[in-house]
C-alpha cells in the first residue's frame, strides 16, 4: 500500500527501519533504531526530540548528507541508499531544500547571489536564475535587501535569505534543523510563520526538527524521533 | 559564478592574501630579473663570439673538423676565392672570409712571447672596428699587409703599443721556420679575458705569406640576421662537394656552449628553489582556507556540490592566487629590471677582461614562463587542500558551523 502511495506521488519520504550507528572513539553509538516515518507532500512536519535523540541525524539521512547503516528511505520515489556519492549530490541539488540552524549562508556573497546559488548546480542561465532568485527574495520579503551580504543582516534576515535559497528551486522537500534555535522568541515565530505560509502557499512539504514547545504547537503533526509514524 | 565566488574567496583574508601574493610575486620578480640577466648575458656572449671569432656559419673541410689530417697543410681548403664570390651572391650573408688561425711568437725589442693569430681580411670586412672594442690605435686598412692589432692583455705583457714594430716567428705549412716584420695598428679588448691575453689579428695576406700558402683554413660566413643561420646552413651545405661541412656558430662557440649549459643548470635550480617556496606558501594558504570554511564546505555540499565541482573550486582559487601573484611579480621584476638598469651597476664577470654593465633584458619568453610556473605550480600546491576538502565528511564538516 505504502509502495503504491508513493508511486502515485503521495508519499514525499518512504523511511523503513532506519538505523544508523556510527563509531566514536571506542563506542559504538546508534541515535536512531528502526525508526520508521512516512511524510505525506503537503506536510508540515515537525521533528521533536531532546537534544542527541538524532533529530539531525535523521534530517541528514532523508536530506541524502548521510547513509543509513540499515533500513530504506526514499524521498520523491528515489531510493537513497542505491544511489553512489555524484548521484546523491544530484539528488539534493535537485530534490531537497535546506534550512540550518546556523543559516549558513556563503559570506561573500550577496543576499541574491546566495539564493542564486543552488540553480547555478542545476545549470541554469544567469538571467533565469536571477529572475527566481529575486522571485524568491520578494515571497522572503527581502527584495530591498539583494546586494547586502550576510554580515551586513540580521539573524532572522539570515535565515529568510536561507528559506528563500531553500525554495528557489521549488523542491519536493525542504528540510529545516532547528531553523529558529538562534533567533530570538519574536523572529523565531516570524519565520515559522514564514515556513507556514510557503507551505500552504506552494503547497511545499516541509520537515523540521524543534524542541521548542511554542513551535511544535505550528506544526501539522509531530513525529517524536523514534516512534512510529 | 565560480569564477567571481573564487576571487571574492581570495580575498577574504586580505592579510593572508597579500602575504601569499607577496611570496609569489617575489618568487617571479627574481625569476626574472635572474633570467633577464642570464639571457642578456648569453645575448651578448653570443653576439661577441660571432662578430670575432666564428661568425654565423664556418665551413671547412671534414678532416680539418674531424682533427684526422696527417698533416696541417691536407685540412685547408683550396680555391676559396672562388668560393668566397659565389657565398657574396647570396642576398642573406654580409660577408665571407678566409680565415687561418696559427700560433707563433712575437718579438718586441727583448720579450717574446708564444701567441695566436687570427687571420681577417680588411677587404670585405672593413677596419674590423665594428667588431672589435679597440682601446688604443685602430684596426686594418684594405692596404695595409704586414701589421697585427694586439689583444689587450697581450699588449701589456710584451710591452707594445700602436705604431711599434714586431717581429713574427712561425713555420709554414711545409714546417720550415718563416718570419715576417709586423706593425701595431691598434690595441683591442674583446672582453674575454682568455682572448684578449692570448690573440693578435692579422690580415689574410700576411697570414697566408707568413704561413707560405694560398689556402684557407675555414670560411667564415656573417650573415643579416642571426635567425637566418640555419636556414642558411642548409643551402649551403647542399651546394658543397662532398669533403667539407659547413658548421653553426653554436656547435662550435666551447665557451658559448658551456655557458649555456651552466645557465641552464642554474636557472633549473632557481626555479626550483622560487618554487618550492611558492609551493609552501600556497600550501598554507589554502591549507588555513580549507580549515576555515570547513562547514561551508558542509553547506555547498549539501546544497547539492559534489567533490568534483568542490575540488576545482579550490583549484581555481589557487590558480586565481598564482595568477595574482605572477602579474604583480610581472610588475615587480619590470620595476626591478628598469631600475637596475639605470643604475648601471658595473661587475667583472668570470673569465672576462673588463667590468660589465649589468643589462638585464625583457624577454617575453622569461615572463611567459614565470608567470606560468607560478600559476601550475600554485594550482599544483592547492591540490592537497582542495583534495581535503572535496573529500569531507558532509554531516561531520556541517557541524563545524554550530
Amino acid at each position: 500500500m505504502n509502495e503504491e502511495s508513493q508511486k502515485r506521488g503521495q508519499l514525499v519520504v518512504l523511511a523503513s527501519a532506519v538505523t544508523k550507528s556510527y563509531q566514536m572513539g571506542s563506542e559504538f553509538i546508534t541515535p536512531l533504531k528502526a525508526v520508521d516515518l512516512q511524510v505525506q507532500r503537503g506536510e508540515f512536519l515537525a521533528l521533536s526530540g531532546s537534544s542527541g535523540s538524532g533529530k539531525t541525524t535523521f534530517l541528514n539521512l532523508i536530506g541524502g548528507i548521510d547513509i543509513p547503516s540499515s533500513g530504506e528511505i526514499k524521498v520523491d520515489g528515489v531510493p537513497l541508499q542505491r544511489l553512489k556519492s555524484d548521484q546523491l549530490a544530484r539528488f539534493r541539488a535537485e530534490k531537497i531544500g535546506f534550512i540550518f540552524q546556523t543559516f549558513n549562508l556563503i559570506p561573500t556573497l550577496s543576499a541574491l547571489e546566495n539564493v542564486e546559488y543552488p540553480l547555478v548546480l542545476l545549470r541554469m542561465k544567469p538571467s533565469e536564475r536571477r529572475a527566481l532568485a529575486m522571485e524568491a527574495l520578494a515571497r522572503v520579503g527581502l527584495e530591498k535587501f539583494v546586494k547586502h551580504r550576510p554580515p551586513q543582516m540580521s539573524g532572522g534576515q539570515r535565515q529568510r535569505v536561507a528559506i528563500a535559497r531553500a525554495m528557489v528551486k521549488n523542491p519536493p522537500l525542504v528540510l529545516a534543523d532547528e531553523p529558529t534555535a538562534n533567533l530570538d522568541a519574536r523572529t523565531a515565530c516570524e519565520i515559522l510563520d514564514l515556513m507556514a505560509k510557503l507551505n500552504r502557499e506552494l503547497g511545499t512539504t516541509f520537515v523540521f526538527s524543534t524542541h521548542d514547545a511554542r513551535i511544535l504547537e505550528r506544526a501539522s503533526r509531530i513525529f517524536k524521533v523514534g516512534e512510529v509514524a | 559564478m565560480r569564477l567571481k565566488i573564487a576571487i571574492r574567496n581570495v580575498f577574504r583574508n586580505k592579510r593572508r592574501t597579500a602575504l601569499s601574493i607577496a611570496m609569489i610575486a617575489g618568487g617571479v620578480s627574481a625569476m626574472l630579473v635572474f633570467n633577464g640577466f642570464a639571457l642578456s648575458v648569453l645575448i651578448n656572449l653570443g653576439t661577441k663570439t660571432i662578430q670575432t671569432q666564428t661568425g654565423h656559419l664556418q665551413i671547412a673541410t671534414n678532416v680539418y673538423w674531424d682533427k684526422s689530417a696527417d698533416r696541417p697543410k691536407d685540412t685547408l681548403i683550396a680555391g676559396a676565392k672562388q668560393l668566397q664570390k659565389e657565398l657574396h651572391k647570396h642576398p642573406k650573408i654580409a660577408f665571407a672570409s678566409g680565415r687561418l688561425s696559427f700560433f707563433g711568437l712575437l718579438t718586441a725589442g727583448d720579450r717574446t712571447l708564444s701567441a695566436r693569430g687570427v687571420s681577417f681580411e680588411p677587404q670585405v670586412e672593413g677596419d674590423l672596428g665594428a667588431s672589435f672594442k679597440f682601446i688604443e690605435g685602430r684596426g686594418f686598412t684594405k692596404d695595409e699587409l704586414y701589421h697585427v692589432a694586439l689583444g689587450s692583455g697581450l699588449a701589456t705583457r710584451l710591452h707594445a703599443k700602436s705604431g711599434d714594430s714586431l717581429t713574427l716567428l712561425s713555420h709554414t705549412y711545409d714546417g720550415v721556420v718563416n718570419a715576417i716584420d709586423v706593425t701595431v695598428t691598434g690595441i683591442f679588448q674583446v672582453g674575454i679575458a682568455e682572448f684578449d691575453d692570448n690573440n693578435f689579428l692579422i690580415p689574410l695576406s700576411a697570414a697566408q705569406t707568413l704561413l707560405d700558402t694560398d689556402n684557407i683554413e675555414q670560411m667564415i660566413i656573417r650573415l643579416h640576421n642571426t635567425s637566418d643561420t640555419e636556414e642558411v646552413r642548409g643551402e649551403i651545405q647542399a651546394r658543397l662537394r662532398g669533403g667539407a661541412t659547413v658548421k653553426p656558430w653554436t656547435e662550435v662557440a666551447v665557451l658559448y656552449q658551456q655557458i649555456t649549459k651552466f645557465n641552464e643548470v642554474q636557472n633549473r635550480i632557481m626555479a626550483f628553489i622560487i618554487l618550492s617556496l611558492i609551493l609552501l606558501g600556497i600550501l598554507n594558504t589554502i591549507g588555513m582556507s580549507v580549515f576555515e570554511r570547513t562547514g561551508e564546505i558542509g553547506t555547498v555540499a549539501a546544497l547539492g556540490e559534489n567533490s568534483r565541482t568542490i575540488l576545482w573550486q579550490f583549484l581555481l582559487e589557487g590558480g586565481v592566487l598564482g595568477l595574482l601573484g605572477a602579474i604583480s611579480g610581472m610588475v615587480l621584476g619590470t620595476i626591478l629590471i628598469v631600475v637596475i638598469n639605470w643604475l648601471e651597476i658595473k661587475v667583472m664577470m668570470p673569465g672576462a677582461s673588463t667590468d660589465i654593465i649589468i643589462k638585464i633584458g625583457f624577454f617575453f619568453r622569461a615572463f611567459l614562463d614565470a608567470g606560468f610556473l607560478a600559476v601550475a605550480s600554485a594550482i599544483v600546491a592547492s591540490f592537497i587542500p582542495s583534495w581535503r576538502a572535496s573529500q569531507m565528511n558532509i554531516a561531520e564538516a556541517l557541524r563545524r558551523n554550530i
